[in-house]
């Protein structure tokens, strides 16, 4: 009898506990926006509340870097992707992510406006893929897409400048000398106040550029910022290195 | 007495069974949410396609707002040849 009653508790437990599963918990929805506050040198996150999660786990460059109880996070640390979970226990749930590497060029080749070679590229703009394309200024159909040409003072000073400083179109574009040589260590853009065109030209250095279409100073909708090392420097002829954000407003340029 | 602690092994070995995931198995309930990922899944295809078209049409409006609208066409398509005015910002 006693041996029935053992069975019976056993069966009891199985009973209650076999079958129960674990809950999924469901990954937050991230969307975010580009803080006004510091002329787009924050990141503002933000999701939906997760149903059962404890908090949230955030995540730059596949690194932990803070965990919330908040529905939204302020990533101030340049980095090219964030990513949130949800968390309850020691479950995770799977990672919503935000893309907010610069997209680079590794190599464009031009020229400085006093080239005599006609068909030597000074121009440069970014096409729809955020990549950067050489364009021949002495072709006027070229001038729409130039966001900056390369002016030439002399055969051995070149300056970025302008479209508007030219009239290829109405942008008015800027660049500022970061003071640095190590592309990779240049990750955020400095605050608009010191970008000029044009700018002087100098071998390995590394220059933060903000593209302002209409010269309504720091905008969300469409600036964008990037950075470009000189890499090399040959007469009139300029070897560039570039990375675009595509997001409008975010000063970041970390490359992936 | 016999009878019902054989009926109790039966039970158990009955719940036992029972609760192992099915292997290699695809009920209708996986059936019908596969069914619905794929349906989520073609309607974030048409979304997207909408939004690229979007994009693109927008990025077209901002070549021609901003690239070609207010244009000053320089002269026989050569640069200033002189010292640039500077700008700051």
């Amino acid at each position: 009898m006693r041996w029935l009653s053992t069975i019976a508790i056993i069966l009891a437990f199985v009973v209650f506990f076999g079958c129960e599963k674990t809950p999924t918990l469901e990954a937050p929805n991230v969307s975010y926006t580009v803080s006004p506050s510091d002329s787009g040198g924050t990141l503002e996150l933000s999701w939906d509340e997760v149903t059962d999660a404890d908090g949230y786990i955030i995540y730059a460059d596949g690194a932990v870097i803070d965990t919330v109880t908040t529905i939204s996070y302020d990533a101030t640390t340049p980095a090219a992707l964030y990513e949130v979970s949800a968390y309850a226990g020691d479950q995770e749930s799977d990672k919503d992510q935000i893309d907010c590497g610069a997209v680079e060029t590794a190599s464009l080749i031009v020229y400085g406006s006093g080239d005599t070679a006609s068909t030597h590229p000074s121009g440069f703009g970014f096409n729809a893929s955020h990549v950067a394309v050489a364009y021949a200024i002495s072709d006027s159909t070229n001038w729409p897409y130039i966001d900056y040409w390369i002016h030439s003072v002399s055969s051995s000073v070149q300056e970025f400048a302008s479209p508007s400083q030219a009239g290829y179109n109405s942008e008015v574009n800027t660049t500022q000398n970061s003071q640095q040589t190590n592309y990779d260590a240049v990750t955020i853009c400095a605050k608009p106040g010191n970008y000029t065109a044009p700018t002087t030209i100098n071998a390995n250095a590394v220059y933060y550029f903000w593209i302002d279409p209409n010269d309504d100073g720091w905008g969300a909708s469409n600036d964008y910022f990037g950075k470009i090392q000189v890499l090399g420097v040959n007469g009139y002829q300029i070897t560039l290195k570039i990375a675009y954000q595509p997001i409008a407003g975010l000063r970041w340029c970390v490359t992936p | 007495m016999k009878k019902l602690a054989t009926l109790l092994v039966i039970a158990i070995a009955l719940v036992v069974i029972g609760c192992q995931a099915p292997q290699n198995v695809v009920t209708t309930e996986q059936l019908d949410a596969a069914k619905a990922e794929i349906s989520a899944l073609k309607t974030q295809v048409t979304n997207l396609q909408a939004a690229l078209d979007s994009l693109t049409a927008n990025y077209n409006a901002h070549l021609e707002k901003y690239h070609k609208g207010a244009a000053k066409i320089p002269s026989g398509g050569k640069p200033p040849s002189g010292g640039l005015k500077p700008i700051q910002k």
